[in-house]
């Protein structure tokens, strides 16, 4: 009895440490994401958990936009589909196909963030012929770009033409957002870690748009003919900071 | 305690705690900074990267940097700095000196399984925002195991060191080491385009050669260094800087030394010289030549095939027997011959064959490439299947501006009488939305070119260079050439390898598109491989644009953006398929001065209200 006992425990610990090892074999085998297969069955639906506020900069000259669309151009034929992996039967056959999905489309998503934010900020028109700048964004990259071992890379990169609707006259502002979502064998835990990162790239986009410099030059050069400049459109921070 | 619970404990112990520890990251640090500025790391010169290696560091160290603590705000790139902040603000940048691949040794030993261990070296410098002025620098950061938050790790290290009136000195030793910068060797390859004092050009690139050696080595600059360095008796014969020619196909070794100025250490001339070439050809007739009749009476003609101009006299050995009062059209020549000054050919030998099967215009086995919508949202796709199975799919633009545009320029470029086999449906034009820059055709005629394509051409004249080019692919059967004449031995792996590779990559991640197609092209004959075929496209297509009034100059303009974009410099390994950029732009460009010496190409096509119509339609998009 205390030998069987004394091998269980050699046995547990011997297994723990093998594990250990061969732990980053099995990590750097993580399943390769097969965005192209088709239709993999939905085992989880990422919903993107609400964004913090977005606290937006005080423009001197405090321009009202208008978002008037939002345009895919990330070339993702399934723009819900975000990641698949091949599942193996028992003999090491390819069995099924796992995949994980966006509940909403990226424009819903980005569509929601930005008019959260202009809402959020008193920066958004009543409608479009109010508006002193509409704003047209184009998703160039919405999704996993990306991994290093087993963890995913989001990136969510936006250009927004902002066009002056009196004139005509546009600019154009690029915008990044990234996170990495850490992977987890749990389906389940990988899917929010994979939510939380979207959420996360989206929230730090609309940062980098609010808060970028193309922005406070566009703003100024765009107003300038339609305002008289009380100052450059240079933001303060408010409020002792952005978040 | 009993003996066997403390050995139980002995081995689970630092087991628990490493499984249990919390994840990686820096400790809370006091807060010392008003914000941290983090930058997308640049790559050193010759560093290839994962191409997203730049992103994924940039989200570590937004991550770290965050989480240290140790600033108020953590701002992305080029997000504005408050006036109030700028004096406690740093700004963390730097660049990527080295990546490979590697290989996991544990893994290689324990199981037998060859798998990557990335290796990833990058300088990280730290300045004050106020003046710019460097605070702290870590060189050489080395990192083999979680290699971007290990980096990211590293540099926030770094960061703790600075105090918050940010005094700390900066290390002069590796100030003065990261100023003199670390010389690496580069490779520049192509064609001679200008002699110059101290060497030549090739497009824009200068190349020194005052300190160089020089070697005849039709094996290009591998064979030439591996010779040179003693591994063989007899060298490769040496030459002189005055024995370089324009039109000489060279790969030289060196160091950059500005963007455009290449100092060479060794330089190896692959061939002489564009005009001593002796030609073979072969080529499919894409129209009823003029002087077919003085051909079939043994009579001089000239014949227009292939890009090229045959001069046919009476000496030319012909096999010539066109069918009775039928068109040439489609039908395969075959010649041999010695280029001349001006561009033509004196053609030797000439010989009259079939055109391809009706097979050289069909995808090859089960595979189909349909347009179809995906289930969820509608959005238009392209699938390759296999049977009754999707193996990839791609987003297709259908924006009518844009498409149509694509399409009325690509058919204005056909020539009036295409293949039979071609006639039942015409030769297609689609869009496809994907970074790369890239086009590629299809044996069926079907052309796509991607919106990165589209992005990134400067002009009508450049679009209608590539359409010609891809339309060439078709119309010359490369596809079927290849697959069936050059490398019949090839054939039997080419759709299990297709599956593989279009199953294998990851859908729309970025950059994978070009790789896929191109890798593809290769096994299922979907066009863009052999280099010979390439060059017959290349010439094929700048033939096309002269007939068309475009200005052939911007052939050449458009490798140069490609190259601008990807530093595509590389030398024109002998065993490559694909020429590198600028070899294919110096060639064209050489071709372009040996066929039409002094002609003026203004009054050519350049651009067209239509093609800027199309630009604003396409909108902002990403090109990789």
């Amino acid at each position: 009895m205390k030998m069987a006992t004394q091998s269980r425990h050699r046995s547990f610990s011997q297994v723990a440490i093998l594990a250990c090892l061969l732990a980053p074999l099995a990590l750097a085998g993580a399943p390769q994401d097969e965005l192209g297969t088709p239709y993999p069955p939905n085992i989880q639906t990422l919903k993107i958990p609400a964004l913090n506020p977005i606290k937006v900069p005080v423009f001197a000259s405090a321009p009202k936009f208008w978002l008037a669309d939002v345009n895919d151009r990330s070339g993702n034929p399934r723009p819900l589909l975000v990641t698949a992996w091949d599942v193996y039967d028992a003999d090491n056959r390819k069995d099924v196909l796992h995949g994980i999905y966006l509940e909403k489309r990226p424009v819903a998503i980005v569509q929601g963030a930005f008019d959260q934010a202009l809402r959020q900020s008193g920066l958004e028109a009543a409608e479009a012929s109010a508006a002193d700048l509409t704003l047209h964004i184009y998703l160039l990259r919405f999704g996993i770009t990306g991994r290093s071992g087993p963890d995913r890379l989001v990136e969510i990169e936006l250009v927004a033409v902002l066009e002056n609707p009196k004139t005509g006259e546009t600019r154009e502002i690029h915008a990044l957002g990234t996170a990495v979502a850490d992977h987890s064998i749990d389906e389940v835990r990988f899917a929010r870690q994979l939510a939380n990162a979207f959420a996360s790239a989206v929230q730090q986009a609309l940062q980098n748009f609010f808060w970028g410099q193309q922005l406070q030059q566009a703003i100024s050069g765009l107003t300038s003919a339609a305002h008289a400049p009380s100052g450059t459109g240079s933001p303060v921070t408010a409020g002792g900071g952005r978040r | 305690m009993r003996r066997a619970d403390r050995r139980t404990i002995f081995f689970v112990a630092p087991v628990l705690a490493l499984l249990l520890a919390p994840a990686s990251g820096p400790a809370k640090n006091p807060q010392r900074f008003q914000a941290i500025v983090v930058t997308r790391f640049t790559n050193a010169p010759d560093v290839e990267l994962p191409p997203e290696a730049s992103d994924y560091l940039y989200a570590e160290l937004l991550t770290e940097v965050r989480q240290s603590g140790l600033a108020a705000e953590v701002l992305g790139e080029g997000e504005v700095i408050g006036e109030g902040e700028v004096g406690q603000t740093l700004i963390i940048t730097g660049q990527f000196t080295h990546f490979d691949i590697g290989v996991n040794l544990a893994a290689a030993l324990v199981v037998g399984v060859k798998l990557p261990k990335p290796h990833l070296e990058l300088d990280a410098t730290i300045l004050r925002a106020s003046d710019h002025e460097i605070l702290g620098r870590v060189l050489h950061i080395k990192s083999s195991g979680a290699i971007y938050r290990d980096s990211a790790n590293e540099v926030v290290k770094e960061l703790e060191k600075i105090d918050s009136s940010g005094a700390s000195e900066p290390d002069s030793a590796a100030n003065r080491q990261f100023a003199g910068g670390r010389l690496r060797r580069q490779y520049v390859g192509g064609y001679i385009t200008a002699i110059r004092p101290a060497g030549f050009s090739i497009l824009d690139d200068q190349v020194d050669v005052s300190s160089a050696t020089i070697r005849r080595s039709p094996g290009g600059i591998v064979l030439t260094e591996w010779l040179h360095s003693g591994h063989g008796n007899h060298g490769p014969p040496l030459l002189k800087p005055d024995d370089l020619k324009w039109g000489m196909l060279v790969e030289a070794k060196g160091h950059w030394i500005s963007e455009h100025s290449f100092k060479a250490d060794y330089v190896a001339v692959v061939s002489l010289w564009l005009g001593e070439k002796k030609i073979e050809g072969e080529a499919y007739f894409e129209g009823n030549p003029p002087d077919a009749p003085n051909i079939a009476s043994g009579q001089p003609a000239r014949l227009m095939v292939g890009g090229y101009t045959l001069n046919i006299s009476t000496t030319t050995q012909r096999k010539w027997n066109p069918p009775a009062g039928g068109s040439l059209t489609g039908l395969r020549v075959k010649y041999t011959g010695t280029p001349n000054e001006d561009g033509t050919i004196d053609v030797r030998t000439l010989e009259l064959g079939a055109p391809p099967p009706a097979a050289a215009f069909k995808l090859p086995g089960d595979f189909l490439v349909t347009q179809s919508t995906d289930s969820d949202t509608g959005t238009p796709g392209l699938e390759i299947t296999e049977g009754p199975t999707v193996v990839n799919r791609y987003k297709l633009v259908t924006d009518p501006a844009v498409k149509d545009y694509v399409s009325r320029l690509g058919k204005s470029l056909l020539p009036a009488a295409i293949p039979d086999p071609l006639h039942a449906f015409g030769i297609q034009f689609l869009i496809i939305e994907d970074p790369e820059i890239n086009a590629f055709a299809l044996s069926d005629g079907r052309v796509f070119v991607t919106t990165g394509l589209l992005a990134a051409v400067e002009n009508e004249a450049q679009l209608a260079f590539i359409l010609s080019h891809e339309t060439a692919h078709v119309l010359q059967s490369h596809a079927w050439r290849e697959t069936v004449s050059t490398r019949p031995d090839r054939a039997a792996v080419t759709l299990a390898e297709f599956v593989e590779i279009a199953a294998g990559i990851g859908g729309y991640a970025i950059g994978t598109l070009a790789a896929e197609w191109t890798i593809a092209g290769a096994e299922l004959s979907i066009y863009g491989h052999q280099r010979r075929f390439e060059e017959q496209a290349d010439i094929v297509g700048l033939q096309n644009m002269i007939e068309h009034g475009y200005d052939p100059r911007e052939a050449a303009s458009f490798f140069r953006i490609d190259m601008e974009r990807h530093g595509d410099r590389a030398g024109t390994s002998v065993w490559s398929d694909h020429d590198s950029t600028e070899t294919r732009g110096s060639w064209l460009t050489d071709i372009l001065a040996w066929e039409y010496p002094n002609h003026s190409w203004s009054g050519t096509k350049l651009d067209s209200a239509e093609f800027q119509q199309m630009k604003r339609a396409l909108g902002p998009v990403d090109i990789e």
